[in-house]
């Protein structure tokens, strides 16, 4: 497969993947700012923080607001141009992406691209989308579930499918570190306790939601909501799709199907960190401080995606 | 004045609900008009609709910022009757494989400069002239394998070839989906018309392109210059329809006699480069050095016969505007036939006799820069400006070797849409011929319309739009489906 081909695909699907996990992480926002019913100021001043922290975004924002509120992160969230992880900057780069390779998609899956990014700019004419900003992500949650269904059931299981399923874990796994590693959230992991306010309650109620885990934890775990097994069941639980371990197997399985003869000493690592996660436990994890396991986990998948980039994505 | 209407004929004064149609219109018009008002309004948002969704888009070059356009689809096709086609068809088959024969001997013999046909200036001090392809063998003696002539209809009704388009001709693309639209939108036409299918084009195409090497499972890739071009649509389109890589000229290298293509695991040999590119951009270390979106060593790979070029290198000096004059000439030449299809009546301004006259006549005529293309650069004197007019004098003065002059032909029009309702525009067609082994056509080809009321230019640059045409077939005429027998030269 052409090395520019593979490069488009690769970067088509991480851009489509951090758009749906920008979309559930403003979605779990935005659910706990309502139930905050605006009246808590300070909440929402933590809240918007912990959304720019799970992005890395803190200084870029500030660089334009003064302020942390509700109106500036939305606007900043969904449709500022140069922020890397915004929904309009994810879908642009996606479609363009997908636009340099539209003969390699099936027309189904181009179609359906191009049509979101199309809506999404005729929806940002208007300044309905923010007064309708809960519709706004239900139907882009909507659209990126299209997509998927339309490349899980038209688009040939061949090396472009494997460049995709790449590039879709390697983001997903990111994405979902990144969420576990925020600040504010450490504390209650490491104390193992049942959760004892209902503002906690709801703040990791919504992390579930967010990664669309609600259910799968009800039915994983017969206990009320533990933050350590929430973590458990983002980390290295196989049930859950979204799961780290989850994605380093996809991860696994389609870049052995790419390997050639410049891949062996990523693909190496990539085994090596499946069996580091799916043979830890939350004990281990703790005794070594959730961040610190995190900030590895990252540099690890950092290499990686380095390493797919040298011996694949690059001329030789 | 009178005017031909592909649909009502010769006409004296606009048509209106009770001017009878020509014979092959008349079944389409009693079909059409059981539609509602509100019903071709809907299709007309439908297939907007539809075509950005697919993103059937062209990009227009202003100031060097690029915006991606729709074209506009007009839901009125352009009606032609099997006889006319089978006299179109011979004449375009006839007319390429004359085309073909004199890039061939510009590049080899010169014998139609020997018999002073074509004088010596006009192929060496052409800038289309290639003097890198001289005495090189190609496959098949094969230089146009796509070719796109633009014909037109005037006066009476008469046809006349406009232009010649054998480097890369573009469009086909919006013929095919425009095809699509229609019948999408009005299924129950196509049941009841003998229209003739085009869709078998890209089998057609492919087909072409492998007779274009000895190579006998060749990889064959189309050479884009990027997204940023005004037909990438066309060329993303025809790479999956083929089921080919697209590719640009950084995928592409040269290495030891051969050219490869970078993949992701061994570099890949390409057999066929189907380029969308102009000559000049092909090969920075031959044509232009500043060239980006070439590859370097590239003409070397096809001097050695490692690669095949379609269209070959060198085609322009048959299609640029000053050669145009010289086509019945060429054909009667090679073939000892008499030409098919007419000629416009073509001034050539670097003759000091037309040029006075085309100063004389300046706001009769249409003036044309000699490389012009997507309509830039032309002059249509009746509708001109006097500084228009006073602007183009001088540039005729200063470089007449640049430019040729046509009388302004009253092209013909077909019912169309337009905001007051649906009224007569100006029209083109531009048939798709491809030469292999075989020359194929498929019986139709892309329609342009001038959407502003009077306007004689077609490109989609400058305000076209296009139309569906619908070639009919008879069964007392022998159509052959897809004419692959109709080569009656090769």
């Amino acid at each position: 497969m052409l090395i520019s081909t593979a490069d488009h695909l690769f970067w088509m699907s991480r851009y489509l993947e951090r758009a749906e996990n920008t979309v559930r992480i403003l979605s779990a926002y935005l659910n706990a700012y309502l139930l905050n019913g605006g009246g808590n100021e300070q909440k929402t001043i933590h809240d918007v923080r912990a959304v720019l922290q799970v992005f890395g975004l803190e200084s870029d924002y500030l660089s334009i607001y003064s302020v942390l509120n509700h109106h500036y992160i939305t606007l900043f969230m969904v449709k500022n141009v140069d922020n890397v992880s915004s929904i309009f900057y994810t879908l642009y780069q996606a479609r363009e992406n997908a636009r340099a390779i539209r003969s390699t998609l099936t027309a189904d899956l181009w179609e359906a691209i191009n049509f979101t990014w199309l809506e999404f700019q005729h929806k940002m004419q208007h300044n309905q989308w923010y007064l309708e900003v809960g519709e706004l992500f239900e139907w882009l949650r909507n659209r990126i579930y299209l997509i998927h269904g339309i490349t899980s059931n038209t688009f040939p299981r061949d090396e472009s499918y494997a460049f995709m399923a790449v590039g879709t874990a390697l983001e997903r796994a990111d994405n979902i570190a990144r969420l576990l590693d925020t600040k504010c959230l450490e504390g209650m992991i490491s104390n193992n306790q049942s959760l004892d306010t209902s503002t906690d309650f709801y703040r990791w109620s919504a992390i579930l939601h967010s990664v669309s885990a609600y259910e799968i934890y009800r039915k994983t775990y017969p206990s009320t909501i533990i933050p350590v097994l929430i973590a458990e069941l983002i980390m290295i639980r196989t049930t859950m799709p979204r799961s780290l371990l989850s994605s380093v197997n996809t991860l696994c399985q389609y870049l052995q199907c790419l390997a050639n003869n410049r891949s062996d000493a990523t693909l190496r690592k990539v085994n090596l960190l499946q069996a580091q996660l799916s043979f830890t436990t939350m004990e281990i994890v703790l005794q070594q401080d959730l961040h610190v396991y995190l900030t590895e986990f990252l540099s690890q998948i950092r290499d990686i995606a380095q390493g797919i980039n040298r011996d694949f994505l690059t001329n030789t | 004045m009178v005017f031909y209407d592909e649909m009502y004929g010769l006409l004296s004064t606009p048509p209106s609900s009770t001017t009878a149609t020509i014979q092959h219109y008349a079944k389409y018009h009693q079909l059409f008009t059981q539609y509602t008002q509100d019903s071709i309004a809907l299709k007309r948002i439908q297939a907007d609709n539809s075509f950005r969704q697919i993103g059937i888009t062209f990009c227009v070059n202003d100031d060097h910022i690029s915006t991606e356009r729709l074209i506009p689809f007009d839901l009125i096709p352009r009606i032609i009757p099997a006889n006319e086609w089978l006299y179109l068809q011979k004449g375009l088959i006839q007319r390429v494989h004359a085309l073909n024969l004199f890039v061939h001997d510009v590049y080899h013999g010169q014998k139609i400069i020997k018999a002073g046909i074509v004088p010596l200036e006009q192929v060496y001090l052409n800038a289309q002239y290639r003097p890198q392809m001289q005495g090189l063998k190609l496959i098949n003696s094969n230089y146009c394998h796509i070719s796109g002539i633009d014909i037109v209809r005037a006066g009476q009704g008469e046809f006349y070839v406009l232009e010649d388009n054998l480097r890369v001709p573009s469009g086909v693309s919006y013929m095919l989906e425009g095809r699509k639209m229609m019948m999408r939108l009005f299924p129950q036409m196509f049941s009841q018309l003998p229209i003739s299918p085009i869709e078998h084009y890209p089998n057609l195409l492919l087909d072409t392109l492998r007779s274009s090497t000895s190579v006998s499972q060749p990889n064959i890739v189309i050479l884009t210059p990027g997204k940023h071009n005004s037909a990438y649509f066309e060329h993303t389109f025809l790479a999956q329809q083929m089921g080919i890589d697209l590719v640009q000229g950084k995928d592409l290298f040269v290495d030891n006699g051969f050219v490869y293509m970078h993949t992701t695991r061994l570099p890949k040999r390409v057999d066929v480069i189907y380029r969308r590119i102009d000559d000049d951009f092909l090969d920075p270390l031959v044509f232009r050095s500043d060239s980006i979106l070439g590859i370097p060593g590239l003409m070397s790979v096809y001097r050695m016969g490692n690669v095949t070029i379609t269209n070959a290198i060198g085609t322009g000096i048959a299609d640029d505007k000053s050669t145009y004059p010289y086509v019945p000439e060429i054909i009667k030449f090679y073939l000892n036939e008499e030409p098919i299809l007419n000629n416009v009546l073509t001034y050539q301004c670097r003759k000091p006799r037309d040029l006075s006259y085309v100063l004389a006549n300046l706001n009769q005529l249409v003036v044309k820069e000699v490389h012009g293309a997507g309509g830039y650069g032309m002059l249509v004197g009746p509708v001109a400006t006097q500084t228009q007019l006073n602007d183009f004098r001088d540039r005729l003065i200063a470089k007449p070797e640049n430019y040729i002059a046509q009388p302004t032909l009253a092209l013909s029009t077909c019912p169309t849409y337009v905001e007051q309702g649906i009224a007569p525009r100006h029209i083109d067609l531009r048939p798709y011929i491809l030469s292999g082994k075989n020359t194929h056509l498929v019986q139709g080809g892309l329609c342009r319309v001038a959407l502003n009321e009077h306007s004689l230019v077609v490109n989609s640059s400058q305000g076209g739009g296009t139309k569906d045409t619908w070639v009919l077939y008879d069964n007392d005429i022998t159509l052959t489906r897809d004419s692959s027998n109709a080569n009656i030269y090769c």
